[in-house]
């Protein structure tokens, strides 16, 4: 594995390819499950799950951002 | 049900930088406004720092293939397939290290899609839903009927120490997520079964994704299929109101609405089984209800455990049927022959059915009872024809019977009564002093009596830890009576009852009985003199010591014929001790002779010492179990009376030696003649009552009931049994002494008998001294003649003749023909009460007190004069 990532760091437009596909096929598994994530968030997501946060944590975290997000918009439509 | 991780620890050390970082960009992502981002920026990272976990599969093979099944199940083949080459791709990349987190992350995402995240199911509920179908009691297992076993098995092997939300709502969600959606309504009111939110997460419903397709029926559209009333009917046997079935407040139970079409056939089998449910809402609503309520008593409180017991099995089954029904739609499509269908649902549910009715009937019957009347409640439903309702009720009983068994075996082998909610049948009665720890502390409970312990062996159970408590705090013997492996009887495993009931349970009760009872016995007789002391009560205070009794009287007559006032204690006790010493009594225990004592009644006026005088026996201890402060005072009683008799006898007596002594003095004066004559015959009819009286209290009385009590203890096997027979001994007595109340009019009239007897010792004591002094006169005048002549002169001049004549005549004139007619009247005062007495005697019930009249009347003289009497 390491060694790969080694070879992929090797040349730096190949790096960029290969971390799209990556992310691509995230994004794709993400659709599939029907997440609901953006591109930006699951960028986010994956880093921080990479840095060794607890999935289920996030995945609680963003359903509070997302209440938080509704909670925000039926008040201005109440407002408005 | 949350658990915090301890497979992935927060690697906070090695980037505490970078973790805030990006979540203050991932609020970014979602709102603009500075203060809240950093409102919620704080609130994601104490959510992120909570590490509050639910329990996702951390295996991610296990994590695919559910994910897989769940598309597959909802007829997204094409995407399955998709995800798994995705995630091949994915590993293949190597870009993301932890795909597994990453997985795990998308899974709670996608859940929640569909339903609130963190909803946390009965745990109860879901424990035996997560179980195996291989783990099901067979009972509950229809056998051969299709039960799709396997699938169920390999979909959930690892679920069974699982046991969290997470598995569990996953494949609970299994079914159409239309029924979740339908349902929250309900789930938020309902409180037992239901799902709960947790406070952690929001109950934010986000609305079903798009591309999940969901069947919805229309209700009003046409009639109602039956998958959909299956469905509902699941969710019925739990007690929750379905989406068309639904409970109404009232006794029918769960109805469907009028409006709802539904096929006749299919409507019918809908009720038949919503009995179910109904029966299964009453039986939890019970539990619930007493669960909290420890005073109720651990007898109720196992029954309710045993009742849990049973609708976990019930909600066993209900997980089958649950996972049958998910196979189907697993493979819907496909046109299966074991689909689950109404009619099988009612042919599977017969069983269960019938044992919840049961069961509801044992509720209704169990509402109001508790301890021990309740296992009688439920014994008599034992009692049934119907081998299947016995032997539920039998394992209901086996368990509720345990914390009596275990009361039992404290109190049969330790005397101990732990009965903190009293439940046991046996009361103590804790204001009732150490004194009467045999006669009052313990009783038995009737009410709470269980109806398969016979009253018979409830008294020996009774009697056995009595006897213990009362060796262990009476008589401080602390040894230990049975070998260890007879405390073990109590203590086996297989303690239920069925096996300890009925012969068994008498067997040992009768061993501990038969043991601890003559333990105590033979502890009361050699430690404590038990038979002595009755000796010794027979012997002075009833007066079977004839030689002591005897000199008694002889010696305290003068001290007790002064009035009650002026006798005292100390004067009679040395007295006492002096009868003691001189006579044969001076050989018995010093232990026996240290406790008698003498004791001076309450005086009234003008009594006499004889009215007060009382022989005192005093005991302590153990024995005083015995000789009860009420047994005392009969005791009190009845020697009052054989003293009293004693002393009419010995009265007698001595107006018998004292006409033998004045017979030569007197002889020769003819004028007394008639008069000592009449006296003579009275003191013969009077000796000839007293002597019979006496012979009769003697023997008929005292030897006889004496003789009985003495066969009685040797024989008897508990101290119960002594008690009994030394009480019987005693009420013998009484009754035969006429001590009795009924036969308080007979006692009065011996009374009266008794006074006549002293008033006439009065009367001949005055005669005597008249006539002793009228005897001396004229023996002076005699002398005087004498000593006359002597001298030579005239004895006597005519005038001394005279007016000796004249004194002689008056003297006969008043006071002999005075005492002639005293004399008379007394004897027919005597007379008259005497018959009286032999006729209420001789209609006496006690045979013995019939004897007593033949004996006095044997020759019908006092009769005999009535009837002539009455014929003229």
């Amino acid at each position: 594995m390491r060694k790969k990532i080694k070879m992929a760091s090797s040349s730096e437009g190949g790096r960029l390819n290969e971390v799209k596909d990556a992310l691509k096929v995230v994004k794709d598994i993400s659709d599939l499950l029907n997440t609901g994530l953006d591109d930006d968030t699951l960028k986010v997501c994956v880093q921080l799950l990479e840095a060794g946060v607890n999935p289920e944590a996030l995945a609680s975290v963003v359903l509070e951002l997302r209440r938080a997000i509704g909670a925000q918009e039926a008040s201005t439509v109440i407002e408005t | 049900m949350a658990k915090t991780s301890s497979t992935r620890p927060l690697s906070s050390s090695s980037s505490s930088g970078l973790v805030p970082d990006l979540l203050h960009r991932l609020c970014t992502n979602f709102v603009k406004e500075q203060d809240q981002i950093n409102k919620l920026y704080k609130l994601c990272l104490n959510i992120i720092s909570s590490n509050v976990t639910q329990g996702v599969v951390s295996d991610e093979f296990r994590l695919c293939q559910r994910i897989q099944k769940k598309m597959v199940l909802r007829q997204r083949e094409a995407d399955a397939l998709r995800f798994s080459e995705l995630h091949r791709q994915m590993k293949s990349q190597g870009f993301v290290k932890d795909t597994i987190a990453l997985l795990q992350f998308f899974y709670v995402l996608s859940e929640d899609g569909e339903k609130t995240s963190g909803e946390i199911r009965d745990t109860f509920l879901m424990e035996s839903m997560n179980l195996p179908a291989a783990l099901l009691p067979s009972s509950y297992n229809p056998k051969g009927q299709g039960v799709p076993k396997k699938k169920f098995h390999s979909s959930t092997p690892h679920s069974v120490s699982f046991s969290s939300s997470g598995l569990g709502s996953s494949w609970r969600s299994d079914p159409p997520s239309t029924i979740r959606g339908h349902h929250s309504t309900i789930n938020a009111s309902d409180s037992s079964v239901m799902l709960k939110d947790q406070s952690t997460s929001t109950s934010v419903r986000h609305p079903p994704p798009t591309s999940i397709r969901i069947p919805v029926f229309d209700p009003t559209e046409s009639e109602l299929p039956e998958d959909a009333l299956v469905q509902d009917l699941l969710f019925v046997f739990q007690g929750i109101d379905g989406k068309y079935l639904s409970m109404k407040k009232g006794p029918e139970g769960f109805r469907i609405p009028n409006e709802l079409m539904v096929h006749p056939a299919h409507l019918e089998h809908c009720y038949k089984l919503a009995e179910l449910g109904w029966l299964h809402h009453k039986i939890k609503a019970y539990i619930d209800m007493r669960k909290q309520d420890f005073s109720l008593g651990l007898v109720v409180q196992s029954f309710l455990s045993a009742l849990s017991l049973e609708l976990t099995e019930y909600y066993r089954l209900v997980a089958v049927l649950e996972a049958q029904l998910s196979a189907d739609q697993e493979s819907s499509g496909h046109v299966t022959s074991d689909k689950l269908s109404l009619r099988r649902l009612v042919v599977w549910t017969r069983e269960p059915l019938e044992k919840l009715r049961t069961l509801a009937i044992l509720v209704d019957g169990c509402k109001n009872v508790r301890g021990g009347a309740l296992l009688s409640t439920l014994y008599l439903y034992a009692q049934h024809g119907d081998p299947e309702v016995m032997r539920l009720v039998k394992h209901l009983l086996n368990q509720v019977y345990r914390p009596i068994n275990t009361l039992l075996n404290a109190w049969v082998f330790e005397g101990q009564l732990q009965d903190h909610y009293n439940e046991f049948f046996i009361l103590a009665d804790l204001k009732a002093s150490d004194d009467r720890l045999w006669h009052g502390k313990y009783t038995i409970r009737s009410n709470m009596l269980p109806k398969f312990i016979p009253e018979s062996l409830a008294r020996k159970i009774l009697t056995v830890g009595k006897s213990i408590s009362f060796l262990r705090q009476k008589c401080n013997d602390q040894t230990e009576l049975f070998t260890p492996s007879q405390k073990n009887w109590f203590k086996k495993g297989d303690c239920t009852f069925d096996t300890m009931t009925g012969d068994p349970l008498s067997h040992i009760i009768n061993i501990t009985y038969r043991d601890t009872s003559k333990y105590l016995l033979n502890i009361l007789n050699t430690q404590y003199h038990l038979k002595d002391h009755l000796g010794a009560f027979r012997k002075y205070l009833l007066l079977g010591q004839g030689d002591f009794i005897k000199h008694l009287m002889d010696i305290i007559e003068r001290e007790l014929a002064k009035p009650a006032t002026s006798c005292y204690v100390h004067n009679l006790t040395a007295i006492l001790e002096s009868a003691i010493r001189a006579t044969n009594a001076q050989y018995d225990e010093q232990d026996v002779l240290s406790r008698l004592d003498v004791q001076l009644l309450d005086a009234s006026p003008g009594d006499t010492g004889w009215d007060v005088f009382s022989l005192l026996y005093r005991v302590d201890g153990p024995i005083s179990t015995v000789f009860t402060p009420d047994t005392m005072l009969r005791y009190l009683q009845i020697f009052n009376f054989l003293w009293r008799a004693k002393r009419i006898e010995f009265i007698l007596a001595g107006m018998w030696r004292k006409q033998m002594n004045h017979q030569k003095q007197l002889r020769n004066i003819p004028d007394f003649h008639v008069c000592l004559h009449q006296c003579q015959l009275i003191t013969g009819a009077l000796i000839h009552f007293i002597s019979q009286l006496q012979y009769y209290i003697m023997f008929e009385c005292l030897e006889c009931s004496w003789a009985e009590l003495l066969k009685c203890i040797d024989g008897a096997v508990d101290l119960d049994e002594v008690i009994t027979a030394h009480s019987k001994f005693l009420d013998v007595i009484v009754t035969r002494c006429l001590l009795d109340p009924a036969s308080q009019p007979l006692l009065t009239q011996l009374r009266t008998l008794f006074d006549r007897i002293v008033e006439y010792q009065n009367k001949q004591d005055s005669m005597f001294a008249a006539f002793l002094t009228e005897t001396e006169r004229r023996k002076q005048y005699e002398l005087t003649k004498e000593s006359r002549a002597d001298q030579g002169l005239w004895a006597e001049t005519q005038d001394e003749t005279e007016r000796e004549y004249q004194l002689r005549d008056e003297f006969y004139q008043s006071v002999i023909l005075d005492y002639q007619s005293q004399f008379t009247i007394l004897e027919h005062s005597y007379n008259d009460t005497l018959k009286s007495f032999l006729e209420r005697v001789s209609d006496h019930l006690d045979e013995s007190l019939q004897f007593l009249a033949r004996r006095l009347d044997f020759n019908r003289f006092y009769r005999g004069t009535e009837t002539v009497s009455l014929l003229m």
